[in-house]
């Protein structure tokens, strides 16, 4: 077992504080009702070879906003479904549209999938499209009955959310037992016979805790773990003090090279996600299953789909609603949205014009265009300078600096909204901060 | 398509093209292993077909009597087609680095081209949002 004792950047009273502290908005309903949205931008009149050539490859999609859990870090914040969640036969005819169109993977998440009326319909659907389905789930109220009915609808693969030990998990789910339920939601898929994975989010809560929940891959006899970064986004921004500054990738990402070592020596594929970054000297460990050793971008919108559960369609179904959702497949084809409409031709088109900041000037700056545009987003509504990056806290270490995010607006309180950060470049402190 | 190759001294990936790594200093002759001399061997593929490539390398390699959960990281430098499957079977013949934080990994892993792409060289890597997919390449039985 690994030593639990870690408390990562906190110190221990700090932590103590942290997880202690009450949830920023107290009133209720935790989870705002989403506004109907149904964005119909202008579709360009002609689809352009790039558009055609470039297709959606994994699609992940948030089948309910409904929620069993209220999360205060969750990006979407889940809770109550979306008044014009797309029908069972709406979306199994999106599920029709997606095979046409070239994926080959869905991920459902939510919410929470199993809420969703016709979820194991929507699952059937895409495996008799010929898709590879996955799902997402918080394990709240995966009990045998359900996970029987995932696999007899064809999910081959379901992972459950693990964000740190027993106190820690709990504190960011905001439900005691969250941390228990998640454990035996993995046992009763493995006993269904579904393969299971991990998910899980680091932060400043759970950062000295990553050992600990390896420890439970190994466990539960999981084949995969999905790691990324807390994204200030959502409930998340509510909460500045959980989020990892920029300079704890400089503690985090030596963890997650150990980590990946040992998962590889235990054939448990571990994946970083796509906020992860970029281009440190793990790089090509951490990113090992990339064709290049390396990840090359955001790829919203040229290999990757993002569905909002009433059939608004982005390029990463994390990006914020507003600006990022390029059209609605109650009134376009899916095909036409991603082909046609500017959000999803963004990361198409972009080039090294759009970086600002320190990423402007980068070495990886032609390769890696800012990384995940959810977190640059997130942090200055706008893309193209990301300070979540080892190989950019690296070089602010070797100049005796580091950045800090600031919070200087909260969060209006919508789903997968931002509040708005200011970014402080210091001097490196004498001493780490403990 | 990437630009970039893998420093073979230092383990950062620099420019294709370069002579000098930036980051270590270490000459960057043409040939050196790393992502640059990868990507010419997958680049394109679909996820799926490099699926079934490295299940089948994987296959190859256990049926010469590797055993991936066995192979140790030493055991497995210059070994281009065990490494090339482990790397993307999260088998443990890749592993290599250190966790010291001094940014100083250290291999001598060489990779060689061992297929020519056949599909379109844009394909980004598959972004690991959501959930792990267990292809074939994870690992046997996983029920």
């Amino acid at each position: 077992m690994s030593d639990s004792s870690n408390t990562g950047p906190l110190s221990p009273d700090e932590r103590r504080a942290i997880l202690d502290a009450p949830r920023p908005r107290r009133s209720l309903p935790l989870a705002a009702r989403p506004v109907a949205s149904r964005v119909q931008l202008p579709l360009a009149d002609e689809s352009r070879a790039v558009d055609r050539t470039m297709r959606p490859i994994y699609a992940v999609w948030e089948l309910t906003l409904a929620c069993d859990l209220a999360c205060r870090h969750c990006g979407s914040r889940a809770g109550v479904a979306r008044d014009d969640e797309l029908t069972t036969s709406e979306a199994r005819d999106l599920v029709r549209q997606m095979a046409a169109l070239g994926v080959r993977e869905v991920a459902l998440i939510g919410g929470e999938v199993y809420l969703h009326p016709g979820w194991t319909e929507v699952v059937a659907e895409i495996r008799r499209c010929g898709m590879q389905s996955t799902m997402v789930t918080g394990g709240r109220g995966m009990t045998p009955e359900v996970a029987a009915e995932a696999r007899r609808a064809g999910v081959q693969s379901i992972a459950v959310s693990i964000d740190g030990l027993e106190e820690t998990h709990d504190r960011l789910r905001a439900l005691d037992g969250s941390h228990a339920a998640a454990l035996t939601a993995l046992r009763n898929c493995r006993a269904a016979g579904l393969p299971v994975a991990l998910n899980t989010q680091v932060n400043r809560l759970n950062l000295g805790e990553l050992e600990a929940v390896a420890d439970v891959l190994f466990e539960v006899g999981a084949h995969g773990w999905q790691v990324q970064l807390t994204v200030p986004a959502g409930r998340a921004a509510d909460e500045p003090a959980v989020i990892l500054q920029p300079y704890d990738l400089l503690e985090l990402f030596p963890r997650l090279a150990a980590l990946k070592e040992r998962c590889d020596r235990g054939r448990i594929k571990m994946m970083a996600g796509n906020n992860v970054g970029y281009y440190g000297p793990y790089e090509h460990l951490l990113r090992s299953y990339c064709h290049d050793r390396h990840g090359d971008s955001c790829s919203a919108g040229r290999s990757g789909l993002g569905i909002e559960a009433n059939g608004d369609i982005k390029g990463c179904p994390s990006l914020p609603t507003a600006k990022w959702v390029g059209g609605n497949v109650r009134a376009n084809t899916l095909e036409r949205i991603w082909e046609r409409s500017q959000p999803l031709r963004h990361m198409r088109d972009r080039t090294r014009d759009e970086l600002w900041g320190y990423c402007a000037e980068c070495y990886y700056g032609d390769d890696c265009k800012g990384g995940c545009t959810w977190m640059a987003t997130s942090l200055f509504d706008r893309p193209g300078n990301n300070p979540y990056c080892h190989h950019r806290a690296l070089e602010m270490q070797a100049r005796g600096k580091r950045e800090r995010v600031v919070r200087v607006e909260e969060a209006p309180g919508l789903s997968f909204d931002c509040a708005r950060w200011d970014l402080v470049v210091e001097d490196l402190p004498a001493k780490a901060e403990k | 398509m990437s630009s970039l190759v893998l420093c073979s001294t230092c383990r950062r990936h620099v420019r294709l093209g370069a002579t000098t790594c930036p980051f270590c200093s270490a000459s960057i002759t043409s040939g050196e292993p790393g992502g640059g001399d990868r990507s010419l061997a997958t680049r394109g593929l679909s996820r799926a077909r490099m699926y079934a490539r490295y299940a089948a390398i994987a296959t190859g390699v256990a049926a010469c009597g590797g055993s991936s959960s066995e192979t140790s990281s030493t055991d497995a430098a210059g070994d281009a087609a065990t490494d090339t499957a482990a790397s993307d079977t999260g088998a443990a013949t890749d592993s290599r680095g250190d966790a010291s934080g001094d940014g100083s990994v250290a291999d001598a892993g060489a990779d060689t081209p061992d297929t020519v792409s056949d599909a379109p060289p844009d394909t980004p890597c598959c972004p690991p949002y959501g959930c792990v997919f267990p292809d074939t390449a994870c690992g046997g039985d996983l029920v």
